[in-house]
């Protein structure tokens, strides 16, 4: 053991590689138990450098620089993609930003709206005209011709019929045929309560020409007394 | 104009390269004792460094910058290794565990290596690094103190206390030796 007080100047001494000086070093020259302590100190030191040395000093692969070069050379194209990439979604990006603008401009610009057909579509696909219903439905030769006498206020109404067909795209009504051109006039009044700005503005083929309304015509009955019909 | 700056970068960060790549290393097998995982890291620490090459002001304190990285990383690596470490041991089969007759038959320099590597990893970072440092070949104080970002006075102070720090862990180990 170590004399106590000499033992951190001699841990220190021994630390720092450096021979030991003044007092230390004529106590060690007295003292056999710190002489050996110091020596042992040294050999302690020596051994940490030394095991320090080989641990920091380890060979460096040779794959290693051969690796990051591979590696930088992967992640700089990865960069370069990545930067491409980013162009053609952001151009991308505008064009349909763009479009999409343009389109909103379009749709709010007063006077370029586009009519609404829907809700006229709605109502005139209530309604069709009785010569399609007829072609669809019914189609006996024999039966135009008994209603042949419906044909003229048809052909008045043909445009009208026409117009209505072409947003024809709910499902049909079908009605007798004495009650075609009551409800045709229906379904002219409602559209006209609907679409009232429009047919004001556009006074286009949709305008329906005033209805010419046939008198409906009854049958006369042929009344047979009941005394006749007995003697029979 | 960007990719003629990227390509000066690249041409100033290779020239580097065969410089401070070794130095990456070291400082990460250092840490983790382990050659493969030492590489792993100074890889990676060397393509950290390069994604910030061209932010890097002062191109001087490279070095110092890139021990840091790869110091900092090598830590990383050694912490999730301990837990995934402490994870297997726990679950592992006892019967599979190495039994300590193995050990016993290592040799006493070998031995006295892995005290050595066990209480070097014990220590305080800061001691670490610089004691690493300064264990490295052609590094002076000066040049620790520049890499670290400290006054030479505390790398001197710090490679003082890690010596000794260590010189109290191994005292006995180191005269296990010394009577063989």
């Amino acid at each position: 053991m170590p004399c106590e007080h000499y033992k951190d100047a001699l841990i220190e001494a021994a630390s720092t590689g450096a021979a030991p000086q003044g007092e230390l070093q004529a106590h060690l020259a007295e003292c056999t138990s710190c002489r050996e302590a110091f020596a042992q100190e040294q050999f302690v030191f020596a051994a940490i450098d030394s095991g320090l040395h080989t641990i920091a000093n380890g060979e460096v692969p040779p794959s290693l620089l051969p690796r990051v070069r591979a590696s930088l050379e992967e992640e700089s194209v990865s960069s370069g993609s990545w930067f491409t990439n980013r162009l053609v979604l952001s151009s991308a990006l505008v064009v349909v930003l763009s479009l999409l603008t343009v389109r909103m401009v379009w749709r709010t610009s007063p006077g370029q709206n586009p009519p609404d057909r829907t809700a006229n579509a709605n109502t005139a696909a209530s309604v069709l005209p009785p010569t399609q219903t007829h072609n669809t439905t019914t189609g006996p030769s024999k039966e135009k011709d008994a209603t042949s006498h419906n044909r003229p206020a048809i052909a008045v109404n043909r445009p009208a019929y026409e117009a209505l067909d072409r947003g024809k795209n709910g499902p049909e009504v079908l009605v007798p045929r004495d009650q075609e051109l009551l409800l045709a006039s229906y379904a002219r009044q409602v559209r006209e309560r609907r679409a009232a700005p429009l047919v004001a503005a556009s006074g286009d083929a949709t305008t329906l020409a005033p209805l010419e309304v046939v008198p409906i015509q009854i049958a006369q009955l042929d009344v047979k007394l009941l005394t006749e019909e007995k003697s029979q | 104009m960007r990719e003629a700056a990227q390509a000066d970068a690249r041409r100033e960060f290779e020239e580097r390269l065969a410089e401070c790549g070794p130095l990456a290393y070291r400082v990460a097998r250092g840490v983790l004792r382990n050659d493969a995982d030492a590489e792993d890291v100074a890889q990676e620490a060397l393509l950290r460094a390069y994604k910030s090459f061209e932010r890097l002001r002062d191109r001087n304190r490279f070095r110092g910058w890139l021990v840091r990285i790869s110091f900092r990383l090598a830590l990383d690596r050694l912490r999730s290794a301990k837990r995934r470490e402490q994870r297997d041991t726990l679950w592992a089969d006892p019967a599979h565990l190495p039994s300590q007759a193995n050990a016993e038959d290592v040799a006493a320099s070998n031995q006295f290596q892995s005290h050595l590597e066990r209480a070097l990893e014990e220590l305080p970072e800061k001691l670490r690094l610089a004691l690493l440092l300064s264990a490295m070949e052609g590094h002076t104080i000066q040049e620790i103190s520049e890499m670290v970002g400290v006054p030479v006075g505390t790398v001197k102070s710090r490679i003082f206390l890690a010596r000794k720090k260590l010189a109290e862990k191994l005292r006995c180990h180191a005269n296990t030796i010394k009577t063989r």
